[in-house]
């Protein structure tokens, strides 16, 4: 189950690889290596900064998917709460400040999320059929509060303010990657090395179990639901920021589908229980890097969705047959 | 005694006996009366020679009261007390309500009357989460479904349900962790010794030592076990016996439910027989024939 630096570091230092790991890990190099010969471009460090930018926003919403899927449920809300924080924060941003838009706009997020935990913990609905239900709530909401039309030309300096964080720098380093990074060591140390992390697993691994050594199960839905979602509102935030605008459709498209997709190709099961936010990191950057060569090689974005589909069923399979023969 | 024929088997031509999964003989019903079936099926005891040597522990306080505990149709007017040192064995047939007797003491069903009593004070509990806080386990009878998670490593098992204690500043020191897992490991002999080999992939003797060690590993000192040895080999039935009459000894309460009556013989100091969920009789378990044990389980009337 745990990912190996979480059971210890001995295991590591003796270089003893995750199994589940090996598939997502002989893809990611094979594409690399592939795009390398192929097309000049693909390793230029702007190229690789460029793809580096554009993968935060789906490590952080893949970091709080990763809670969803290893409690084996999934939250299928990430991509309209991405469209509601980008309306309700441009909104707010627009009349008041940055500081009051943000609060505003995340903080819708976390309501919607908090309503995704007390459905699935308290009331014990599925987490596939609240999910949904909440992806067309929040995806309606964002289009009546924004009149179906985009929010943009906000205020000077906070439009500066706000772009710094979906495309600023520090240094040399964009600031989107820079909270990603943070954001993922903290995911990383909650589920190794914390009592809820560990019931997180528990949970996924076997629910009644978990009731029966007295693990509080509702609580630990409703966290992990706020989890996802709030990890849904950082992305949201920093993708109006880079687009310095409220997008009602911000979060409509492919992101919801790559974040769930992300979590899988890395490994982590869909039944609960095994898994990690590494591995999650690892999907990322398959399918980043895979948009990214293909863009390079022209080749065009429908194919591509054929091609990513056809991973993620690829990686589900592949661990199955692990699991057959281990 | 009525004819074996007429009372309890008016449909029946033959009778095959099943012993410990071996059949021991195949009888007309005409050659048979109640108690060469009973004698059939428990073989011929022998065991009151060695049980002798265990009893030389001391029972104290009560812990757990219940007072005519009732719930629905699955157990009627349960009244029984459990004392610090003490094994109690809950013996009866499959379906005579014994699983939703413990699950209740435990928390996760709610009795429909009577009283819970704990160091003589009234508890309602609405969780097992309750119950453990108020120092009870339940070693639940279906272990994979309910004791243990098959995909989570052994030491993650064990420490479950005891994280509390390897918390420092927020965070697990797997150091303590692990160190705590490898002497639980080896203070039960569970096999293989290593901590980190998924729990779904122990032998069934091995999984149940695993969910003890879960619960020894926390403050409780009321074990509720549910069929503890079911689907265990031999040996290992004789290790975690051996771990039963220790925890006693340390001043533990264990309340045991059990169909196998060579464990009720061997391990009850007290010995209930619970018929249609309801207690019809009592023993002492001190040169007691278990003749008695089986005629009570099968046709003993509540008093």
């Amino acid at each position: 189950m745990y990912e190996k630096s979480v059971i210890h570091r001995w295991q590591v230092v003796l270089g003893r690889i995750e199994p589940a790991t090996i598939g997502p890990m002989a893809a990611l190099l094979a594409m690399l290596s592939a795009f390398s010969i192929l097309s000049p471009y693909f390793l230029t460090s702007s190229n690789l900064t460029n793809v580096l930018v554009q993968s935060a926003p789906l490590l952080v919403l893949a970091a709080g998917q990763t809670f969803a899927l290893l409690m084996g449920g999934l939250d299928l809300s990430q991509g309209s709460i991405v469209s509601l924080v980008s309306v309700v924060t441009a909104g707010v941003t627009m009349h008041h400040s940055l500081v009051l838009g943000a609060a505003a706009g995340i903080g819708v997020g976390l309501g919607i999320s908090l309503i995704n935990g007390l459905l699935i913990g308290r009331a014990g609905i599925q987490p596939f059929i609240v999910t949904l239900g909440t992806l067309y709530i929040a995806a309606g909401l964002a289009m009546v509060y924004s009149g179906g039309s985009s929010i943009f030309g906000l205020p000077k300096p906070d439009v500066d303010y706000f772009f710094w964080f979906g495309g600023g720098f520090i240094g040399p380093f964009p600031v989107p990657v820079l909270i990603a990074t943070l954001l993922i060591i903290a995911v990383y140390v909650v589920l190794g090395r914390t009592r809820f992390g560990r019931h997180v697993y528990a949970v996924g691994g076997n629910e009644t179990a978990a009731v029966m050594s007295g693990i509080d199960v509702g609580r630990v839905k409703i966290l992990i639901y706020l989890i996802s979602g709030g990890c849904a509102s950082i992305a949201g935030f920093l993708m109006s920021g880079r687009v310095i605008s409220g997008q009602p459709l911000l979060g409509a498209g492919d992101i919801l589908l790559q974040s769930i997709g992300a979590v899988i190709i890395g490994g982590t099961s869909i039944f609960g229980g095994q898994g990690g936010v590494l591995r999650t990191v690892l999907g990322v950057f398959v399918i980043t890097f895979m948009v990214n060569g293909l863009n390079l090689l022209a080749i065009d974005t429908f194919a591509q969705q054929v091609i990513v589909g056809a991973i993620i069923i690829l990686s589900v399979w592949v661990n199955s047959l692990r699991r057959r023969h281990a | 005694m009525g004819s074996f024929t007429s009372v309890t088997a008016p449909l029946v031509d033959r009778v095959t006996v099943l012993r410990d999964g071996h059949s021991v003989g195949t009888y007309p019903v005409a050659q048979l009366d109640r108690q060469n079936v009973v004698s059939l099926i428990t073989g011929h005891e022998r065991r009151s020679a060695e049980r002798s040597v265990q009893r030389a522990r001391s029972i104290g306080a009560p812990l757990l009261e219940l007072r005519d505990l009732s719930r629905g149709r699955e157990f009627t007017n349960i009244s029984l007390v459990l004392r610090r040192g003490e094994i109690v064995v809950l013996t009866g047939l499959i379906g005579a309500g014994r699983t939703e007797l413990l699950e209740t003491v435990f928390g996760a069903r709610r009795p429909s009357s009577g009283k819970i009593l704990l160091r003589s004070r009234a508890v309602q509990f609405t969780s097992p989460r309750d119950a453990i806080a108020s120092g009870i386990a339940l070693m639940p009878e279906d272990r994979r479904g309910q004791g243990l998670t098959a995909v989570m490593p052994v030491f993650a098992n064990i420490t479950l349900a005891s994280l509390g204690k390897f918390v420092r500043r927020l965070l697990l020191q797997p150091r303590q962790e692990l160190q705590h897992a490898r002497r639980m490991i080896t203070d039960l002999t569970i096999k293989p010794p290593s901590p980190f080999r998924a729990a779904g992939l122990l032998s069934g003797g091995n999984q149940q030592k695993l969910v003890l060690a879960k619960w020894l590993s926390t403050a409780v000192d009321i074990f509720l076990l549910d069929e503890p040895t079911q689907g265990v080999d031999v040996a290992t039935k004789a290790e975690i016996y051996r771990l039963i009459r220790s925890m006693a000894a340390s001043g533990k309460a264990v309340l045991v439910v059990s169909s196998d009556l060579e464990e009720v013989m061997e391990i009850g100091d007290r010995i209930l027989a619970i018929r249609q969920g309801r207690i019809v009789a009592e023993f002492r378990n001190e040169a007691l024939d278990p003749a008695l044990v089986i005629d009570a389980i099968t046709h003993g009337q509540a008093a």
